[in-house]
């Protein structure tokens, strides 16, 4: 164990003040309070247990174990605050009682409680905090290497260094079939959550218990059936989307006095921007339910009416804004592989599902598709960049770079996927509703408006999929995967390794089993088609050699990196 | 015949990609070639055996559910971190070298002195066959007397190739494993019954 700042052995030292109150504590009978204290205590060292057991294992990140170490952390000082609670609390009686004062009561706790309110409020608060933690670090038990796309992992965070610097993040499988990222930092969390027990403990919580803690902290989520598909991996591009995003909105302005965040003030705007129309519809409908303006309910029900489909509006608006940029995002990271794992996922909901409560409010996955598709065909971009010129668009794939017959099925794919967002359906569904149809212009007004200024961030960090710089590697590698090799690097000249990129080895993946269209049955006697189980160990044998291709590019680049310093 | 280096080497230089030899990831490869010989480095996944579990391997029933009761896997968190083998141990690595043979191409895999004198053997099942594709598994056995540390990226083994006097289609079990693979043991088809019941 490593990094333990807390010892259990300072949870039985006497507090200096008043060692005749303990003295005469230890005589007493133990009370109610004193027993679910000792319930509480029992319980962090439980949790920290688990905590320690958890830190003895093999951990994939380095930030993986120091958040172990944290909730190992936090269980010492639960555990020591719960104590000082009633220690001061006892203290207080005794110093009270000298004084003659009176102490408010417990309200509904037992007759023989004789600290008061607030302090038992906040032991309640420690055990809340202590069962909050149970979920969070069974998180992590269930982050460990063989649950994880471990080879993916030093990867991927190089990337977030590179985006958003100084930000941690822990990958992590859940059974939510998605990706997801938690938006809440853990450290600030931690931070709150740990701050009323400050007064309770000697130590400066933020100097020992969060000392080896990072920040921000985020903790991002994939589905653990798609542990080793790298396919779908790259949407942790849109993932990290979800970060800058967030950051954006949450900014306030520094040179004003108001603490109003850019997305408070954009939804201000949004409100009296729909307010008009919410009012005219909401009017429409009470008279459609035959609702006289001089009833009783009339006043009452519009206002309320009003009022819910507002927040139901800026719900919607929101989701939007928030998906298509971090799709945006995707896409700019990680190139048309984002785009193709992103119809995968659409697949399984549907093209044109409207957004409401039911769904969360996400928008039409064919609505999201077109901002992509936009995306890689350069119409969203950095306003401060030209127009790209027709040799740098990613499709139609440049000719004469790779193999006829895959660039044709590629084009083909790629085409199909373009045409779906030609349709407007999701638009015609959208704009059906009075809400989403009000929400529409402002949403893609701000969509653009936060693309441009985190794609100049990533263009600037020159950590875009640029088509030039993908498809110079690209042919090499999926002749690598074609023949059973990982695609980590061009090695041809043994002094000119070209090492790969992930999006370059998430591209030559889906590009490679793009090229499998087809193949996937057996005629059986009879003229019976039969699946063929061959295509599974391709599908798995390419997931394998393309992870491989994760870490061995990770290890050349390292390599090379340390050893021309 | 034995390769040479520079055989060795203009083997991986092949433009031709189905008649390539690859040794990927390619690091400092001028230093891991050697006069007849390639240098291979030691991966970081290493099936370990539950030696409380096991009660004995039975080749006759040596199912995926049976080896996964009686092995796990093992993956060294960094590079920096090492894994120590006791005297008499046995693990299972693996080359961190994904090596793919050429068709006409066939490698034995050999300790280096080095470890050989400190007690370690590094392969028990030396020879990998033409065309064969992945990281080669090797039987670490720590054959000396005391504990030794092993760290995944070291050099810990070479490749000693030969070229075949026909060019072959691999047919064995392994099918590009990226780490070492638990043991695939089948009697030669329709053999099983008579020798089962021999026994």
């Amino acid at each position: 164990m490593t990094g333990r700042e807390i010892h259990w052995a300072s949870l039985t030292e006497p507090m200096s003040p008043h060692p005749r109150v303990f003295q005469n504590l230890q005589s007493r009978p133990m009370d109610i309070t004193e027993q679910y204290v000792l319930e509480i205590v029992s319980r962090t060292r439980s949790m920290a247990d688990r905590c320690e057991r958890l830190n003895a294992r093999s951990h994939v990140s380095a930030a993986s174990r120091l958040l172990t170490i944290t909730y190992c952390n936090v269980c010492h000082i639960l555990a020591k605050a719960a104590v000082n609670i009633i220690r001061e609390s006892r203290t207080a009686i005794l110093d009270t009682d000298d004084a003659g004062g009176e102490l408010e009561p417990v309200e509904d706790a037992a007759p023989r409680l004789d600290i008061n309110k607030e302090e038992f409020d906040l032991l309640r608060q420690v055990d809340l905090l202590l069962q909050k933690l149970g979920p969070r670090v069974q998180i992590l038990e269930n982050s460990i290497p063989e649950d994880l796309p471990w080879s993916l992992v030093p990867k991927f965070q190089k990337v977030v260094d590179a985006l958003i610097p100084k930000t941690t993040v822990v990958l992590c499988p859940h059974w939510d079939y998605s990706y997801a990222v938690h938006l809440v930092d853990i450290y600030d969390a931690l931070t709150t959550e740990l701050g009323e027990f400050q007064d309770y403990v000697e130590e400066l919580i933020q100097d020992t218990v969060l000392k080896n803690l990072p920040r921000p902290f985020f903790l991002i989520y994939f589905p653990p059936l798609e542990r080793k598909n790298i396919l779908l991996h790259s949407l942790l591009g849109h993932e990290l989307g979800h970060i800058l995003v967030h950051n954006i909105l949450s900014q306030t302005d520094p040179e004003s006095d108001e603490k109003e965040t850019d997305v408070e003030k954009r939804k201000t705007n949004l409100v009296s921007l729909i307010l008009p129309v919410v009012r005219e519809g909401v009017k429409d409908d009470l008279r459609a339910k035959a609702i006289p303006d001089d009833n009783l309910f009339y006043g009452p029900l519009l206002t309320d009416s009003i009022a819910q489909e507002t927040h139901s509006a800026v719900l919607m608006w929101e989701r939007m804004v928030v998906e298509c940029v971090s799709d945006i995002v995707g896409v700019t990271l990680f190139g048309p592989a984002a785009l193709f794992a992103s119809l995968y996922v659409a697949l399984q909901d549907g093209l044109d599902r409207f957004p409401s409560e039911g769904t969360q409010y996400y928008p039409p996955w064919r609505y999201r598709i077109r901002w992509m598709v936009r995306t890689l065909e350069g119409k969203v971009k950095p306003r401060m960049q030209d127009l790209p010129p027709l040799d740098k668009i990613f499709f139609p794939l440049p000719i004469r770079l790779f193999d006829p017959g895959l660039e044709k099925k590629i084009n083909q794919y790629y085409e199909a996927i373009r045409a779906a967002t030609l349709e407007e359906v999701d638009i015609e569904v959208l704009k059906r509703n009075r809400l989403s149809a009000a929400i529409l212009d402002h949403a893609e007004k701000t969509i653009e408006e936060i693309a441009d200024t985190i794609l100049s961030t990533i263009v600037e960090k020159d950590l875009h999929c640029a088509p030039d710089r993908l498809y110079t590697l690209l042919p090499e590698l999926i002749a690598r995967l074609d023949h059973r090799i990982p695609p980590n690097a061009d090695e041809r000249v043994a002094d000119d390794i070209k090492i790969a990129s992930l999006a370059q080895i998430m591209n030559a993946a889906w590009f490679h089993k793009l090229s499998w269209q087809g193949g996937f049955w057996l005629r059986a006697v009879g003229g019976e088609y039969l699946f063929d189980e061959k295509i599974l160990q391709k599908r798995d044998r390419m997931n394998n050699l393309t992870l491989k291709a994760v870490e061995f590019s990770e290890i050349q680049r390292e390599f090379h990196r340390r050893m021309d310093r | 015949m034995v390769l040479t280096g520079e055989s060795i080497a203009t083997y991986m230089d092949k433009t031709d990609i189905s008649h390539r030899l690859f040794v990927t990831p390619s690091v400092n490869r001028t230093r891991m070639l050697g006069a007849s010989s390639l240098d291979v480095r030691l991966g970081n996944q290493f099936i370990v055996f539950r030696k409380h579990t096991l009660p004995y391997l039975d080749a006759e029933n040596l199912t995926p559910q049976a080896v996964r009761a009686v092995q796990e896997r093992r993956i060294v968190e960094y590079f920096q971190e090492g894994i120590t083998l006791h005297p008499n141990e046995l693990v299972i690595g693996s080359t961190l070298e994904y090596v793919s043979l050429p068709p006409g191409l066939m490698c034995y895999v050999a300790s280096k002195s080095g470890w050989g004198r400190m007690g370690l053997v590094i392969a028990t099942a030396p020879k990998v066959d033409p065309g064969f594709a992945g990281c080669i598994t090797l039987e670490l056995l720590n054959a000396g007397q005391v504990p030794l540390k092993l760290y995944a990226g070291y050099p810990i083994a070479q490749l000693i190739f030969h070229r075949c006097d026909s060019e072959q289609v691999y047919k064995g079990a392994y099918n590009c494993p990226v780490g070492p693979e638990f043991p695939k043991l089948s009697p030669k088809e329709g053999e099983a019954k008579f020798w089962a019941r021999a026994k």
